[in-house]
């Protein structure tokens, strides 16, 4: 019965966009389990395909998509089989939501924000009517940290920091296992960020949602991270609990993206990775990272398998075979 | 003059740049202060940081020192040419007496100030013409500032050779949007650095960009500081990057400085509460992180418009003192030598 704590299990899944220039690859074969209850960070550099991958989780795809592949169970169902409309009544925002990049931005102008909070309970039959509606979105306000006034506000009428806790509220509303967050602290200032970490830390604990936080922002994530995941060129190399992985990453790329990143109290040699990630349109058949590996050998010319290593992690790379 | 005074490059006191908000384009309807009283010195090739939250006034302070937004108190001197307020008014004086003499002026001004003043701006991607190769976006301030065609590709070359955007042949005929992020920032300080200026100023010049070429750029920029003995201001939101490249850290929170200190100094003995809640927030990469709650203040930071009375900090601010820091707007008091900072406890 092992599969009851594992809220999600994804198995190959691969989303390819359709361009001018080719295939993008921009999801290309990633295979992960989450741990109910517990946060994942995914990190990685712009454009490895983080935001791709929460998308292509919860099927919110765009219309050039040349290939869409791969398996998903949701506790324990295999949701890749679902049609849309049954994942929409039975998945998104129900069982899994998603707070996607810049949604702070995304918020309907011309609606106050209490009614966009609201929406979602009558949307999904959660509510019988609209103050029953707006007494639960009044709860979720709360668990969020923003005062209950701020509902008969729009959104221009609140900061950025409040506009993104409001974001928040509504992927939490439904009472979801899974929330997916795409760098949801990104464009706020220092101290907002902070709070807003405090807040997801606590609806984590008291709640016992599983996140998954994607982010480029390696300092910040250990904020949340109980698992962290690194991607690089549209797939996971590295998949750690986040003990082992901050203080002694496996995977070369993810020593180096460690490497590079400053430290405010330790005095460390900072080091930056040379080149750049290798082209989506026809990524190499070697190990992706081959190219900016300082320790590449004869083996690297051929891809790796993501790799159970034992203790809970897995590495894409050929010296943990 | 003194050992001290004559070394100064740029010196600033009492700053202040207020856009001015109008009601239906036209009635005045109050200010935005977003400087308001910036004090500094800044030696010739001395690099040094200013800290601020976005909306604290950072990129206004560059524009200002930049000349390409008039201040509306106080002066500063750069390079001994002295720019205040007095003789922005003065200038708009002759601007209702003859049009094109103030605009010569205005714009003798900024060619000069362009040839002393690097400039790096916050938008890597916004900074770089799309319809210029390399050549051509390097050699466009070489022209305007009349250096001959013949010694320009000279120039060109030793300073992608600096920015190691090499072999420049692979380079110097690509357009912008070839460039990975990484080299359009490099190509963006070749530029900023070809005239040659005395001083440097860089607007966030790797918050765009990954970790891992965020170092690469920059030890770039330490080492054109360190090998022309540049002045340089760093402007950053991201403290923790500053250690890697200053001696020397101004906090601004709202459109203050607040804080003034030695890198270390500041790092372990943080003096204004604003700077100590700033570096409880600051993660390092721990695991350990994600099993604590951080006491950092709550709210937001004040409107410029209607900023607080008083210090800007105190409705944040945990040890706040009433009937002081709610009324009196804190002078600049210095604890330990080198180490100043404007709140009410240090008095
Ligand atoms: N609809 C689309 N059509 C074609 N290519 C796309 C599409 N959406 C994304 N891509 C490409 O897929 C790759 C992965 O993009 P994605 O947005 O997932 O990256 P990311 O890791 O989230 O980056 P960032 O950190 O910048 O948000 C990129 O190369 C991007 O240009
Ligand atoms: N041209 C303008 N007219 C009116 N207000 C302005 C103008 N430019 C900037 N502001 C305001 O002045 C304040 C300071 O802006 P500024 O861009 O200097 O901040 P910053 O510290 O550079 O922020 P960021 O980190 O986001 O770049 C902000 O409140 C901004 O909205
Ligand atoms: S002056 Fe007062 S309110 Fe401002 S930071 Fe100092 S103690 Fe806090
Ligand atoms: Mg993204
Ligand atoms: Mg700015």
């Amino acid at each position: 019965m092992e599969n009851l704590d594992k809220v999600l299990r994804v198995e190959d899944l691969k989303l390819h966009f359709r361009t001018q220039r080719g295939p993008v690859q921009a999801v290309d074969g990633v295979s992960f389990e989450l741990e109910r209850g517990l946060a994942t960070v995914v990190v990685g550099e712009s454009g490895c395909g983080k935001s791709t991958l929460s998308r292509a989780i919860l099927r919110l795809l765009p219309r050039n998509i040349h290939a869409y592949s791969g398996k998903v169970w949701l506790n324990g169902i295999d949701i890749m089989t679902l049609g849309d409309e049954q994942f929409r009544r039975k998945v998104r925002w129900v069982q899994m939501s998603l707070v996607p990049q810049a949604a702070m931005n995304s918020l309907n102008p011309v609606l106050k924000v209490g009614d966009q909070v609201a929406e979602p309970f009558l949307v999904h039959g959660k509510a019988a009517n609209k103050k029953d509606a707006y007494d639960q979105a009044r709860e979720v306000f709360r668990l969020v940290g923003v005062s209950t006034d701020f509902l008969e506000r729009y959104p221009f009428e609140l900061s950025g920091g409040m506009r993104q806790r409001a974001v928040l509220a509504m992927a939490l509303a439904i009472n979801p296992d899974i929330v997916f967050l795409d760098e949801p602290t990104s464009a706020l200032d220092v101290l907002t960020q902070t709070n807003i970490m405090n807040v997801l830390k606590g609806i984590k604990r008291d709640l016992g949602v599983t996140f998954v936080l994607i982010t480029h922002d390696i300092a910040t994530s250990s904020e949340l991270a109980d698992r962290a995941a690194v991607m690089y060129a549209g797939q996971l190399v590295e998949l750690s609990d986040a003990g082992h992985f901050f203080r002694e990453p496996l995977h070369p790329y993810s020593q180096k993206l460690m490497a590079s990143v400053p430290t405010l109290r330790e005095d460390k040699e900072l080091e930056f990775i040379p080149g750049q990630p290798p082209s989506l349109l026809d990524p190499p058949r070697t190990c992706r990272f081959a190219e900016r590996c300082s320790l590449r050998f004869g083996k690297c010319d051929e891809e790796p398998p993501f790799k159970d290593v034992g203790g809970d992690r897995w590495v894409k790379c050929w010296l943990h075979v | 003059m003194t050992q001290e005074t004559q070394n100064v490059l740029l010196s600033v006191e009492d700053l202040r740049t207020w856009y001015e908000l109008r009601k239906w384009g036209f009635f005045h309807a109050g200010y935005v202060k977003a400087v308001d009283g910036v004090t500094f010195d800044l030696r010739h090739g001395q690099a040094i940081t200013i800290v601020g939250e976005s909306g604290s006034g950072k990129t206004t302070l560059a524009k200002t020192l930049l000349g390409l937004v008039p201040p509306t108190g106080g002066r500063m001197d750069l390079a001994g040419h002295r720019y205040d307020s007095e003789r922005v008014k003065w200038l708009r004086f002759l601007f209702k007496q003859s049009e094109r003499a103030a605009w010569r002026n205005k714009r003798e001004r900024r060619t000069w100030i362009r040839a002393k003043v690097g400039f790096v701006q916050q938008d890597p991607y916004g900074a770089l013409a799309p319809f210029m190769n390399v050549r051509k976006i390097l050699a466009e301030p070489l022209t305007i500032h009349r250096v001959p065609k013949h010694d320009q590709e000279e120039r060109i070359r030793a300073v992608m050779e600096e920015v190691r955007l090499t072999p420049s042949e692979d380079f110097i005929n690509k357009y912008a949007h070839m460039l990975s992020g990484g080299q359009q920032q490099r190509l963006v300080i070749a530029r900023s650095i070809v005239l040659e200026p005395e001083l440097l100023i860089a607007d966030e010049p790797v918050s765009m960009l990954d970790a891992s070429v965020r170092v690469e750029i920059l030890q770039l920029l330490r080492r054109i500081q360190e090998s022309h003995d540049l002045g340089v201001i760093y402007i950053t939101h991201d403290l923790s990057t500053v250690r890697y490249f200053s001696e020397y850290v101004f906090v601004m929170y709202a459109a203050k400085l607040v804080e003034k200190a030695e890198v270390s100094e500041l790092i372990h003995n943080p003096r204004h509460p604003y700077t100590q809640a700033l570096l409880t927030a600051i993660s390092d990469p721990d695991p350990d992180n994600a099993r604590v709650f951080k006491d950092v203040p709550k709210g937001e930071p004040p409107s410029l418009a209607h900023p607080p009375s008083g210090c800007r900090f105190h409705p944040r601010c945990k040890r706040f003192m009433a009937d002081l820091c709610d009324v009196q707007m804190p002078v600049s008091f210095e604890p330990v030598a080198g180490h100043q900072v404007e709140c009410w406890l240090y008095r």
